[in-house]
């Protein structure tokens, strides 16, 4: 090939020194349960790997310029569709998870294309709408979909032990699929064109970027991620109901992603992992009521967006800037007093 | 046969006929300007033309075949590409990757096609091809030495260089460059100009240029449109419209 082209930022892969950081990573989220024996840290945990699942989609579409609320509503659907597949039909997980990931493929391909004649916050509204729509469609038909009570005694996942521990590799094993197949994606081509679109759609529409298209798909692969993420969840909690799949789940996604740093690819992970990790910290702490958390989460969604507008991931630079700025601070002080003298 | 042809074009927004029955043939291989004062429906005519309004009537046709009210993502891939008035560029890209973000059309892949790139040959070639002919389109713009910059902090007349280089990436027909020289010191305005014609003379590309600025255009189109009030009032040679009445009272205002 050319010798001219140097490594770009938003196309093909990085170092290799990163590939091992990766590596080290995975291992480390493997070895989590070996470290960590306490039962409600491996919940937390848990909760982890299945947001980390969730809020990947989101930051799909968010490459595209896309807010993407409807997470939960496809969430919903993967949940629902291994449940009453594994306790009406007696199915085996397995291949329910696989189903309930294609029903939310079908539903995201059907509705995605009438959600997505609008854009920017119309776009977002009328995610949120499906979230409320879903909700109803549970509570409308109880027969089927057990109304407010929900579904219970969903069958544990065969070929687990049914312990936590079991639970956790498995979420963190779909959460790490998630994830590689997320950054495969951004690194691609089909990346490149959703950062296209993202920042200028107009010029990707006129050098003859089906903008629908790619809207749509993002659209669906994020719905599918989403859908196998509540088959998990499902089999997991042996329960689900319409109000896990509400507000509080599309308000907790999107705080998670803001919080990480939608740009950058890590962002939404370390959000989801930060955040959901702070309230067990913060019980730590004597005296601490768990009463005030909201207040203590809605400060921290100020504070970033008053000073880490690109969130946590950017808060080495912004520190090394303070360090900066500081230092030179001290310096003129020094030069200053120097020529007093 | 002209390579764009318009007959009875209109775009009417309510009652205001922003295009109002335009008929105008351009042939291959040529530079044509398309000129007028401001509101004059040069830039509603562009839209129209490529697909971001859908025309209240008449048809336009590319290459012999009509494109009228056909997507913009479509007219490109028909080889009918156009820049933009505003700096419109993919700001937080490198000149590069805006460059390799235009090849689009002739590497394009989706979504399975990203996921299992690194394993599949014929993917990676594309890309590979992507990046050869980006390069290639850079370093004939005269961007090589600014291809790792960010688009966004790149002087103005770069940036307006570098939007023509997106539009060319795509290997166009025929590019249409909507102000391409706007707000441009008289420096750049040249280095635009000698870049137009290069991509005329070299890459065969056939140029519609819209500017109401009319010397700017004067000297490097063969023919030029004029349009006024959304209407086609002349069209000719630099010389012929340079001494049209119509067109001077167009721009002067009518002598009382």
């Amino acid at each position: 090939m050319q010798s001219r082209v140097e490594p770009l930022k938003n196309l093909g892969y990085g170092i290799p020194l990163k590939f091992y950081i990766a590596l080290a990573a995975i291992a480390l989220v493997f070895l989590v349960p070996t470290i960590i024996t306490n039962a409600y840290y491996i919940r937390i945990a848990i909760s982890m790997t299945l947001y980390i699942m969730l809020v990947m989609g989101l930051r799909l579409m968010i490459t595209g310029g896309e807010f993407n609320l409807a997470i939960p509503a496809f969430m919903a659907i993967g949940a629902y569709t291994a449940a009453l597949l594994m306790t009406e039909k007696g199915w085996n997980w397995w291949p329910c998870m696989i189903v309930a990931g294609g029903m939310a493929v079908v539903i995201a391909a059907i509705v995605g294309r009438i959600v997505l004649r609008v854009k920017g916050i119309y776009f977002a509204i009328l995610g949120f709408a499906l979230v409320m729509i879903m909700r109803n469609v549970w509570l409308t038909w109880p027969d089927l979909f057990g109304g407010t009570s929900g579904i219970s005694n969903i069958p544990t996942i065969s070929g687990l032990s049914g312990s936590l521990d079991s639970f956790y590799y498995l979420g963190a094993g779909l959460a790490v699929f998630t994830v590689i197949i997320m950054y495969l994606l951004d690194k691609s081509r089909y990346g490149l064109t959703l950062k296209a679109m993202g920042q200028a759609d107009n010029l990707a529409e006129s050098v003859g970027v089906n903008v629908m298209r790619y809207k749509l798909s993002a659209f669906v692969v994020g719905a599918f991620f989403a859908g196998i993420a509540g088959a998990f969840f499902a089999s997991m909690q042996h329960f689900i109901d319409p109000e896990e799949f509400g507000f509080a789940m599309v308000l907790f996604i999107i705080l998670y992603a803001v919080a990480g740093g939608m740009r950058s690819f890590i962002g939404p992970i370390i959000g989801v992992i930060v955040l959901l990790a702070l309230p067990v910290g913060l019980k730590e702490i004597p005296g601490y009521d768990p009463k005030i958390e909201p207040i203590i989460f809605g400060g921290i969604l100020v504070a970033i967006m008053l000073f880490l507008s690109q969130g946590f991931v950017s808060l080495p630079e912004k520190l090394l800037t303070l360090y900066k700025w500081v230092r030179e601070r001290f310096r003129r002080e020094e030069v200053e007093e120097y020529a007093a003298t | 046969m002209p390579l764009l042809e318009l007959r009875g074009l209109s775009k009417y927004f309510g009652g205001l006929a922003a295009v109002n029955e335009v008929d105008m043939e351009v042939r291959e291989g040529e530079i044509r300007g398309l000129i007028g004062p401001n509101g004059a429906g040069k830039s509603t005519l562009f839209n129209v033309v490529t697909g971001f309004y859908k025309p209240t009537q008449g048809t336009v046709a590319f290459n012999g075949e009509d494109i009228t009210g056909v997507r913009p993502d479509i007219v490109a891939g028909k080889g009918l590409v156009r820049t933009f008035q505003a700096t419109v560029l993919f700001p937080m890209f490198t000149v590069m990757e805006n460059v390799l973000a235009g090849v689009h059309l002739q590497s394009n892949v989706g979504v399975l096609g990203g996921i299992f790139h690194p394993f599949v040959p014929s993917v990676r070639e594309k890309t590979a091809r992507g990046l050869r002919r980006a390069s290639e389109i850079v370093e004939f713009m005269g961007l090589g030495d600014l291809r790792s910059f960010p688009a966004g902090s790149l002087p103005h007349g770069h940036q307006r260089i570098l939007g023509v280089a997106v539009a060319l990436a795509t290997e166009p027909k025929m590019l249409m460059a909507d102000e391409p020289v706007t707000g441009m010191n008289a420096e750049e305005t040249d280095m635009m100009m000698r870049t137009i014609q290069k991509i005329r003379d070299e890459l065969g590309v056939t140029i519609l240029l819209v500017e109401h600025d009319m010397r700017a255009v004067m000297g490097m189109c063969e023919r030029l449109t004029v349009m006024d009030f959304g209407r086609k009032i002349a069209e000719g040679s630099p010389k012929e419209i340079r001494e049209n009445p119509a067109v001077i009272e167009a721009y002067l205002g009518a002598e009382d």
